[in-house]
C-alpha cells in the first residue's frame, strides 16, 4: 500500500513568483488498486510523481511504501526501493535510449539489482517480457529508433516489469499516442494489472480515458486535491466545480449531444 | 448551390528524400462550401496535415500533382505573388503551437494589426480593429493586453490570438491545423467554441485538421477521414457517428474512450482494414453526400459495435 | 500557465525523415561533392599516416649535412629540391610526417584526458565545485591560448616536447566545456531520468548512458583537433618555440628555410604545404565523420 501523505513542494526561481507546485497532497493507493490521477498542466501532477520516483525531493509530507517512509532513504534501501516502484514515461521517443538495444534496455534493471544470475537467464526474461506486452522476442535485438510510438511503450512498460515491481506508475503514458494505439496500450495495462495483479498509479489530463482504466479516481487543481473517490461516484456525481468543468469539456463523439455549446 | 470556396481534386504529393521521391498523398478529393465546417481527420502518417498545408503551399520540399482551387484561382499553379495575396488575405491559418506561430519579441497587437493595415486600413482604424477582434474572441481588458508579449499570454489565450491572425484578413476560408492538440481539456472547448462562434458570425468555411474524433461531432458539419494518405470516408457528421461505412471509421470510432460507454476497448484491428490502393480507393456514394472507398464495400458488413 | 508541454505527436515517419534531410543542407542537397569531399579526406590521412608510419623506415639519412648539394631545384634525383644543409626537402618531409603527426596525436590525447576529467568533476561534484570549476574554464578560454602556450615553452625551454605540453594545457578548454554541456544535458534525457528510477548507479549512468552518447562528438572533434594541432605544432616550431633545428618537424623546416625563401622556395613551400594539406585533410574527415554520425543517429 502506497500512502502519499500531506506532500508540500513548492518552487522558487530568482525573480519570478513562488509557484505552491503541490499544496498538502494526500492519495493513497491500495494494493492491487489502479488509481488515476487527473489534472491539468500546471496541477502539479507530475511534481508529485517525480517525488515519488525520488527525482525530486518534497518540502514536508511523507510518502509510506507498506509502512516505511520512502523519502528520507538512500543509498542500498533507496535503490531497494526503486525496484519496488516503477514508472511509464509520457515520451515514447525519449525514454529509451537510443543508442541501445532493447534487451540492453529492458535487462538494465535486471542487472542493476542482480536478478536472474545469468546473462542467458536474462536474456530469456527479456524474451518473455517481450511477449507478454504483444512483441516479438527478436525486438530484442533491434534499437528503439525501429520502433514506432505504441511499440515503444510497451517496451517502457516491459521494462518497468522487468525488476517485478509493486507498484506501477504511468505518466501520461498513452497521451502521446493514436488513439487506436492507445486503446491497446489501455487494455495491455488492464491486462497486467489483472495478471500481475500490480498496483497502478495512472496519471493522465484525459478523462475518458482515466474513467475506462481507474475505480478510483483522485482530481488535481493547482497543486491541491479537490475531490476523490471511487470513479462512478466522481463521474456521475462530481461534487467540486472544477470536476464539473473538466467533465464537461470532455469531447462528446455524439452530434446531438450540442457538446460545444453546453 | 452553395459555392465551393476550396477544392481539391485529386492530389497527390511527395516529399523530396534524400534517396527520392516519398510518396505520402495518393489522389485526395475534397470540398468545402462557403460557411461549411469540414472536419479531415486521421491518425499521424495519414496525411491530413500535408494536405491542409499544400492549400497555402506551405512546405518548398513537397511535389504536388492534381489540384487545388481556392476559389478560381489553382493554387499548384499560381506564381509565389498569387499565393501571396492569398496567405492569410483569403485562407487564414490556425496552427498547432500558439508558441511557435507567435514571434516572442512582437507584441500581441504588432501580430494582428499589419493584416488589418495590409487591408488598407489606416494605423489608427487598424489598431481599434485589434482590439475588437481580440475582445470578440475572449481576451479580456482587450485594447489593455494588445501591448502584452506572446510569453505574457497563458495556451489559451495565445491561440486566441493566432485565430484572431487568421480572421483579420477576412479570409473566406480558415485552415485550423491541430488548434487544440496542445491545450489542456478546458481550454480546448473554449477555444473551439471561439473558433466555431467567430467563423459562423463570418460566414466563413473553416477546415479542421484532427485526430481527436471527439471534438468533431460538436463542431464540424462533415467528416472525412484519411488513412495513409487517402480519403477513406466522407459524410456529414450525424451520418458519420451513426452509420460510418468504413471499417478504419468504425475501428477509430470503437477505439474512442468514452464516459458513458462501459466496455472494452476495441483496438483497431489493422488486418480488417483493407489494405488501400488506387483502385480500392475509388470513392462510392453509399448515402446523401455520404461517400465511401470502394474496398468497405467488399469487407463483410459489421454488427453493431 | 496553461500551456501544456506539448505531446509529441509522433510524426509521420516518412515525411519527418523527409523533412529532416531537406533541411540538413549542402553535403545532402549536393551528395556527391559530399561524397568526393570524404574521400579525399580520407585520403590524405591515410597517405599521411601510411607515410608516418613506414617513411623513416625507408627514407635515408635526413639528418646529415651535404653542403655540396645545398638549395639543389627540384629535380628527378631531390623530388622536392634540398635545403640549405644539402638535405633532401622530400624525405625530410616523410620522416617529419612522424614527427609532426605523433606529436599531434599524444597532445589530442593528453589535453583530451585532462577534459573528460575536469568535465567529469565539474559536472558530478556538489553545484558550488561544479560552478568553480566552469568559471576557471571561462576565464581560462577567455585567455589566448597560443600565448599562454608559448609562456609555458618559454618557461620549459623551446622544444618539441615543451610545445607539446603547453598545448595540451591549454587545448583541454574546449574539450572540458563541450563534454561538461553535453553530460549535462544527457543527464536530463528522460531515458536517464528512467533508467535512475531503476536504480542505476550514477557512475553506471554515465559509462552506459552519458559517455556513449558524447562519443560521436568527440569523434567529429577529435579529427577536427588533429588537424588544428598539426597547425599549432607547427606554428609553434615556426615562431621557434617547439622543434629546433635539425628536426624534421615541418614547422621547424619551415622556419629554417625562412631566410631563404626568395631564392630557394621550395625549401619552405613544401613543408607548409605538407602542414596545410595534412590540416585539411583531417578537417574533412571530421566533416565526414559527422555527416554518417548525424545520419545514423536520426533513425534513418
Amino acid at each position: 500500500m502506497l500512502e502519499i501523505a500531506n506532500v508540500n513542494k513548492t518552487f522558487r526561481s530568482l525573480g519570478r513568483a513562488k509557484n505552491h507546485a503541490l499544496n498538502d497532497v494526500s492519495l493513497t493507493v491500495p494494493d492491487g488498486a489502479v488509481v488515476g490521477l487527473v489534472g491539468e498542466s500546471g496541477s502539479g501532477k507530475s511534481t508529485l510523481l517525480r517525488i515519488l520516483m525520488r527525482l525530486e525531493a518534497a518540502d514536508s509530507g511523507s510518502v509510506l511504501l507498506d509502512g516505511e517512509d520512502v523519502l528520507s532513504l538512500r543509498g542500498a534501501r533507496l535503490k531497494q526501493y526503486r525496484r519496488r516502484v516503477q514508472m511509464v514515461f509520457q515520451n515514447p521517443m525519449g525514454s529509451l535510449s537510443p543508442r541501445r538495444t532493447i534487451e540492453q534496455i529492458v535487462a538494465e534493471g535486471m542487472i542493476t539489482h542482480g536478478l536472474y544470475g545469468s546473462a542467458a537467464g536474462r536474456s530469456e526474461r527479456v524474451g518473455e517480457l517481450l511477449e507478454l506486452v504483444g512483441l516479438d522476442r527478436s525486438a530484442a535485438g533491434r534499437y528503439p529508433a525501429s520502433f514506432s510510438g505504441g511499440q515503444r511503450q510497451r517496451i517502457a512498460i516491459a521494462r518497468a516489469l522487468a525488476v517485478d515491481p509493486q507498484v506501477l506508475v504511468c505518466d501520461e503514458a498513452v497521451s502521446a499516442l493514436d488513439v487506436s494505439i492507445q486503446a491497446q496500450i489501455l487494455n495491455l495495462l488492464k491486462d497486467m494489472h489483472d495478471e500481475l495483479g500490480l498496483s497502478i498509479l495512472f496519471v493522465a489530463h484525459d478523462l475518458a480515458v482515466v474513467r475506462y482504466l481507474c475505480p478510483y479516481v483522485a482530481v488535481l487543481q493547482r497543486g491541491v486535491l479537490v475531490e476523490q473517490g471511487r470513479a462512478e461516484q466522481i463521474f456521475d456525481a462530481p461534487v467540486h466545480p472544477y470536476t464539473r468543468e473538466l467533465l464537461d469539456a470532455v469531447p462528446v463523439p455524439d452530434p446531438d449531444a450540442g457538446w460545444l455549446t453546453r | 448551390m452553395n459555392e465551393e470556396i476550396l477544392r481539391i481534386d485529386g492530389l497527390r504529393l511527395a516529399a523530396r528524400g534524400p534517396d527520392g521521391a516519398i510518396p505520402l498523398v495518393h489522389g485526395v478529393d475534397l470540398a468545402v462550401r462557403r460557411g461549411e465546417r469540414l472536419a479531415l481527420v486521421g491518425e499521424s502518417g495519414s496525411g491530413k496535415s500535408i494536405t491542409a498545408r499544400a492549400v497555402l503551399r506551405l512546405d518548398d520540399d513537397i511535389t504536388a500533382s492534381g489540384s487545388i482551387r481556392v476559389g478560381d484561382t489553382d493554387v499548384l499553379t499560381a506564381s509565389e505573388r498569387t499565393m501571396r495575396s492569398i496567405r492569410g488575405r483569403r485562407v487564414g491559418m490556425v496552427f498547432q503551437d500558439p508558441l511557435s506561430a507567435l514571434d516572442p519579441l512582437v507584441r500581441i497587437g504588432g501580430h494582428i494589426e499589419p493584416l488589418f493595415r495590409a487591408r488598407g486600413m489606416r494605423p489608427v482604424v487598424a489598431r481599434s480593429e485589434t482590439a475588437k477582434l481580440l475582445h470578440e474572441l475572449g481576451v479580456p481588458d482587450a485594447s489593455r493586453r494588445a501591448v502584452s508579449f506572446p510569453h505574457e499570454f497563458s495556451g489559451g489565450m495565445r491561440q486566441r490570438v493566432v485565430i484572431a491572425m487568421a480572421l483579420a484578413g477576412d479570409p473566406d476560408l480558415v485552415i485550423a491545423d491541430e488548434p487544440t492538440t496542445a491545450l489542456d481539456v478546458r481550454v480546448q472547448k473554449q477555444v473551439l467554441r471561439v473558433l466555431a462562434e467567430s467563423t459562423s458570425r463570418r460566414g466563413l468555411a473553416v477546415l479542421l485538421i484532427t485526430h481527436d474524433v471527439g471534438i468533431v461531432a460538436g463542431f464540424a458539419d462533415r467528416v472525412a477521414v484519411m488513412y495513409r494518405g487517402r480519403i477513406v470516408e466522407s459524410a456529414p457528421t450525424s451520418a458519420f457517428f451513426s452509420d460510418a461505412r468504413h471499417p478504419y471509421s468504425q475501428g477509430l470510432l470503437r477505439a474512442v474512450p468514452q464516459l458513458d460507454r462501459p466496455g472494452r476497448l476495441l483496438p483497431l484491428d489493422r488486418a480488417s482494414i483493407p489494405e488501400p490502393d488506387d483502385d480500392n480507393s475509388v470513392l462510392v456514394e453509399v448515402g446523401q453526400d455520404h461517400l465511401v472507398a470502394r474496398s468497405a464495400l467488399a469487407a463483410a458488413p459489421m454488427g453493431a459495435a | 500557465m496553461t500551456a501544456t508541454a506539448t505531446p509529441q505527436r509522433r510524426a509521420p515517419r516518412a515525411a519527418g525523415a523527409a523533412f529532416a534531410a531537406a533541411r540538413r543542407g549542402w553535403r545532402t542537397r549536393h551528395r556527391t561533392a559530399g561524397s568526393v569531399l570524404d574521400v579525399v579526406g580520407f585520403a590524405i590521412v591515410g597517405v599521411v599516416v601510411l607515410t608516418a608510419l613506414v617513411g623513416p623506415l625507408i627514407a635515408p639519412d635526413v639528418y646529415a649535412s651535404h653542403i655540396q648539394n645545398a638549395r639543389l631545384a627540384p629535380s628527378a634525383a631531390h623530388l622536392m629540391g634540398t635545403d640549405d644543409q644539402g638535405r633532401d626537402v622530400f624525405w625530410r618531409i616523410v620522416v617529419g610526417s612522424r614527427t609532426t603527426l605523433s606529436a599531434a596525436v599524444i597532445t589530442v590525447i593528453l589535453y583530451s584526458v585532462i577534459g573528460v576529467l575536469i568535465a567529469t568533476v565539474a559536472v558530478l561534484a556538489p553545484r558550488w565545485i561544479g560552478d568553480m570549476v566552469m568559471r576557471v574554464v571561462d576565464v581560462m578560454q577567455a585567455f589566448p591560448s597560443l600565448i599562454f602556450a608559448l609562456l609555458i615553452a618559454a618557461l620549459m625551454g623551446p622544444s618539441l616536447q615543451s610545445s607539446i605540453v603547453a598545448l595540451a594545457a591549454t587545448g583541454w578548454v574546449v574539450t572540458a566545456r563541450l563534454l561538461a554541456g553535453i553530460m549535462r544535458e544527457t543527464l536530463t534525457e528522460p531515458y536517464v531520468e528512467a533508467a535512475r528510477t531503476l536504480g542505476v548507479s550514477t557512475w553506471a549512468l554515465l559509462l552506459r548512458h552519458v559517455f556513449p552518447n558524447a562519443l560521436p562528438t568527440l569523434w567529429v572533434k577529435w579529427a577536427g583537433d588533429l588537424g588544428i594541432t598539426i597547425l599549432l605544432i607547427g606554428s609553434m616550431s615556426f615562431i621557434g618555440a617547439g622543434a629546433q633545428p635539425p628536426s624534421a618537424e615541418w614547422g621547424a623546416m619551415v622556419i629554417a628555410a625562412k631566410g631563404y625563401v626568395t631564392s630557394a622556395w621550395w625549401g619552405a613551400l613544401f613543408p607548409g604545404l605538407a602542414i596545410a594539406c595534412t590540416s585539411m585533410g583531417f578537417a574533412l574527415v571530421g566533416d565526414a565523420i559527422h555527416h554518417r554520425l548525424s545520419h545514423r543517429v536520426k533513425g534513418h
